[in-house]
């Protein structure tokens, strides 16, 4: 207390001095003193004057003796001391430590006197109570002297002058009006802002809970705890894409809310199927099916945040599951898995960005044929990953296997394989089909009489609901398994039959398509098929080559009836019933071919069956008896024309000849 | 603080604060009373302070009650959020199912009949033959 006190006096001395108009002062002159303040007092001048010492710096004093200088003050004889540039560098250095040491001293003794004033006071408590005194004393006093050896009594206070008392009180009054000033002001500034704390406070919490009445689960983050946090992410799926599903709710000064999502608030990411033909893109997935919108309420964003993550995870899985699917011909790259299911049709899968996703290309989109196949399979690889999510639920549901040193890895979704299996399988199913319908249409234009059936992916069986699997889970499961498909149907005669089976393995040990073949044809006994075809165009061969084979037994069957019962229904034959038909026989049936022996003439005819996918041609030529193709024959008939007689696909029934017809009239014998 | 406060804790809480917020405000006011006593006759006297240590004193504790006071009042808003999560979190129930995870499974369940049954009479597939 005692600068406020030198301060006022001085001034009201001051103040008093130049008022009066006395010539002889009626006080005596206040003389400053000769010394100087004591340290303690200037330190806590500077204090008050100048905040701390942290702003008194050399150049400030500096500059403050220089204006006191320039004013023409009465001399500070400080200011010769401090002059710094009088001083050398080095010097000034050890001045500067000299100072610090002395003002440590400094600080250590008022760190001593506070303490010897705490003990003094905590020794005066100990009379009146005991227990905190005891707090408060230092050990050594504790040792030293016992409690309560010293009191104090209420003396009465002397009388200070009027004055005196006049002046504590004006001063006091100041001092509380000024504190109780302070006071109300605090409590308003405090009331306005805990104001504002309580309505931003109610804006989250209404925010929070319409985020929790949409369903979303609102949890406390496990690192804040005072945070909230709402849980999007899937609890199945890697404990990386499990840890990313984690947002933080929190509050900006207003009260709004903000997604805090951490680390990786990736951009959103949509998987982007699209399939190709021979180079050109002919389909691609919807996209803006699968995030969603870009609003900007809370629930949009974690709806974003969630749509992100999946596609993200999808992704992910669907590469782990390429890489051991690289034997199957799958390609990978960063940000590109691609694979081959038919012929030239490709199907490619890659991660697409937000702005691409909205605004996409109507080039694309308007398919070309495919864009129904892309839309599927971006379904399908979607509605395979939740029920893989499901199998990992069930597994941990179940009791944990017996705890073994190694440690079992995942294994891969079945993500690609089900996708390429059905794409496969149906690519193959369809062609055969329209082969087989091709083929079958020639046979019907050329008279004969064959169909065949079909039951396509047969293979599939949906379980009946169990309890242990809901509906949808047996509705996925079903196609989950090997794929099947049967063909079954009859060749040129009803007695001779074969039957396709076509079978998908997803995995190892034999993935990809085989052909199972089972064949009766009575007239070729030993004839087997070859076991585990796999090509398509192998398939068809063998299938042309059944057929041929069967309709050369078939060829010879029909002379041998028409020459042996030449009675009934002769119309057919040409009405000179003396020509004699030929006999075919069929030592070549493998190729074809059948060799008849002309009884007039003697010479061979060769008979030769060609079949495709596109026709079927029947070709006769006489074979010459001599192989000297120089020597001229002379004088006799002219030869007739080799016959040659084609069905084709497109032809309409019953415009051609029947296949019996033309035989027959290939059959015609001649010299 | 995982354990979630029990009502008795709850209540206590309240009550202090509630009776802090009043008792720290009459101890203001009691500050201010000393320097204007309303009783006329102490009036004339003008009680006054002896000194300025005790006028310090008094401004002190102004400062103490008033910062008391706030303090207070914080105390009862961060009671209401606990109140409010405590009320947030009674409700979840993270195995089981809600009303609306019920919901959500019975229209997946229909949708998934549905299919199977179109699978099987479409005929597309000769399925389950």
């Amino acid at each position: 207390m005692p600068s406020p006190l030198s301060d006022t006096d001085r001034q009201i001395n001051s103040a008093a001095a130049m008022d009066n108009s006395f010539m002889l002062p009626l006080r005596p002159p206040v003389d400053k003193r000769d010394h100087k303040d004591t340290l303690p007092v200037r330190i806590a001048q500077i204090n008050t004057q100048r905040g701390s010492f942290r702003n008194v710096t050399e150049q400030s004093l500096q500059a403050e003796i220089d204006c006191q200088k320039e004013k023409g003050d009465v001399s500070d004889d400080e200011g010769g001391e401090t002059k710094p540039t009088e001083v050398d560098a080095t010097e000034h250095l050890e001045l500067l430590y000299k100072r610090r040491a002395e003002i440590m001293q400094s600080a250590v003794q008022a760190h001593m006197e506070a303490t010897f004033a705490l003990d003094f006071l905590s020794l005066l408590l100990s009379k009146h109570v005991p227990r905190q005194a005891d707090l408060s004393m230092s050990a050594q006093l504790k040792q030293a002297i016992p409690h309560g050896s010293l009191n104090a009594e209420v003396v009465k206070a002397r009388q200070s002058s009027e004055s005196a008392k006049q002046d504590t009180s004006a001063v006091s009054r100041g001092w509380k009006l000024e504190s109780f000033n302070a006071a109300a002001n605090k409590l308003l500034k405090s009331a306005k802002r805990l104001e504002n704390e309580v309505s931003a406070e109610t804006k989250y919490w209404i925010e929070v809970l319409r985020v929790k009445e949409k369903g979303w689960k609102v949890c406390r983050l496990p690192k804040e705890r005072q945070a909230l946090g709402v849980q999007f992410g899937f609890l199945e799926a890697t404990p990386v894409f499990r840890d990313r599903g984690l947002a933080s709710l929190r509050r900006v000064d207003d009260g709004s809310l903000i997604l805090d999502r951490g680390i990786a608030p990736a951009r959103p990411r949509v998987l982007r199927v699209r399939v190709k033909k021979d180079g050109l893109i002919t389909g691609c997935s919807e996209l803006s099916r699968f995030m969603a919108g870009n609003g900007n309420s809370i629930e949009d964003r974690i709806l974003q945040a969630r749509d992100t993550l999946f596609e993200d995870e999808l992704f992910h899985e669907l590469s782990r599951e390429a890489r051991i699917m690289g034997n199957m011909g799958v390609r990978t790259r960063q940000n590109l898995i691609e694979f081959e299911f038919g012929k030239g049709e490709e199907v490619m899968f890659d991660m697409v960005d937000l702005d691409e996703i909205f605004t996409q290309v109507d080039s694309d989109t308007r398919s070309y044929g495919h864009g129904v196949t892309a839309n599927a399979v971006a379904y399908g690889i979607r509605i395979l990953l939740m029920y893989a999510h499901r199998q990992n639920l069930r597994r941990r549901k179940q009791t944990p296997p017996p705890l073994s040193p190694k440690k079992r890895p995942l294994p891969e979704y079945l993500l690609l394989r089900p996708v390429a299996a059905y794409l496969q399988h149906n690519f193959h199913v369809r062609s055969l089909d329209s082969f087989l319908g091709e083929v079958y249409q020639i046979l019907r234009s050329a008279g004969l009489e064959c169909g065949y059936t079909t039951g396509t992916f047969s293979s599939i069986k949906f379980a009946p609901k169990s309890d242990t699997a809901s509906t949808t889970e047996c509705l996925v499961e079903g196609f989950l398994a090997p794929l099947e498909s049967s063909f079954s149907g009859t060749i040129v005669t009803t007695a001779s039959t074969f039957s396709v089976k076509i079978r998908t393995n997803l995995s190892p040990p034999s993935p990809g398509t085989e052909y199972e073949f089972s064949i009766n044809l009575p007239d070729f006994p030993h004839t087997q098929p070859p076991s585990r075809m796999g090509l398509k165009d192998e398939v068809e061969t063998f299938i042309i080559h059944l057929i041929t084979l069967n309709l050369t037994s078939s060829i010879s069957t029909i002379t041998s009836q028409k020459s042996r019962a030449p009675s009934d229904g002769s119309s057919l034959t040409a009405p000179r019933p003396s020509r004699k038909l030929l006999e075919w026989e069929a030592p070549f049936a493998n190729y074809g071919e059948l060799l008849a022996v002309s009884r007039i003439s003697g010479r061979t005819k060769k008979l030769s069956i060609s079949l495709s996918r596109d026709e079927l041609t029947i070709r006769t030529k006489w074979k010459s008896a001599y192989s000297e193709p120089s020597k001229p024959i002379t004088g006799r008939r002219p030869e007739p024309q080799p016959l040659s007689y084609t069905w084709k696909s497109t032809d309409e029934s019953g415009k051609k000849l029947k296949l019996s017809d033309v035989v027959l009239e290939a059959s015609k014998d001649s010299r | 603080m995982d354990s979630q406060p029990t009502s008795k804790i709850l209540h206590n809480r309240i009550n202090t604060n509630i009776s802090q917020l009043l008792q720290r405000f009459e101890n203001i006011m009691a500050t201010a009373a000393v320097l204007t006593i309303p009783f006329p006759l102490l009036c004339k006297k003008g009680i006054e302070n002896p000194s300025y240590a005790a006028t310090a004193i008094e401004t002190y504790q102004l400062d103490v009650e008033s910062t008391a006071l706030i303090r207070a009042a914080e105390d009862i808003l961060s009671l209401t959020r606990t109140m409010k999560e405590t009320w947030l979190f009674g409700k979840l129930d993270t195995l089981g199912e809600d009303e609306r995870d019920i919901k959500c499974r019975e229209k997946l369940e229909g949708d998934a009949l549905t299919i199977k049954k179109t699978i099987e009479e479409s005929g597309v597939w000769d399925a389950a033959k």
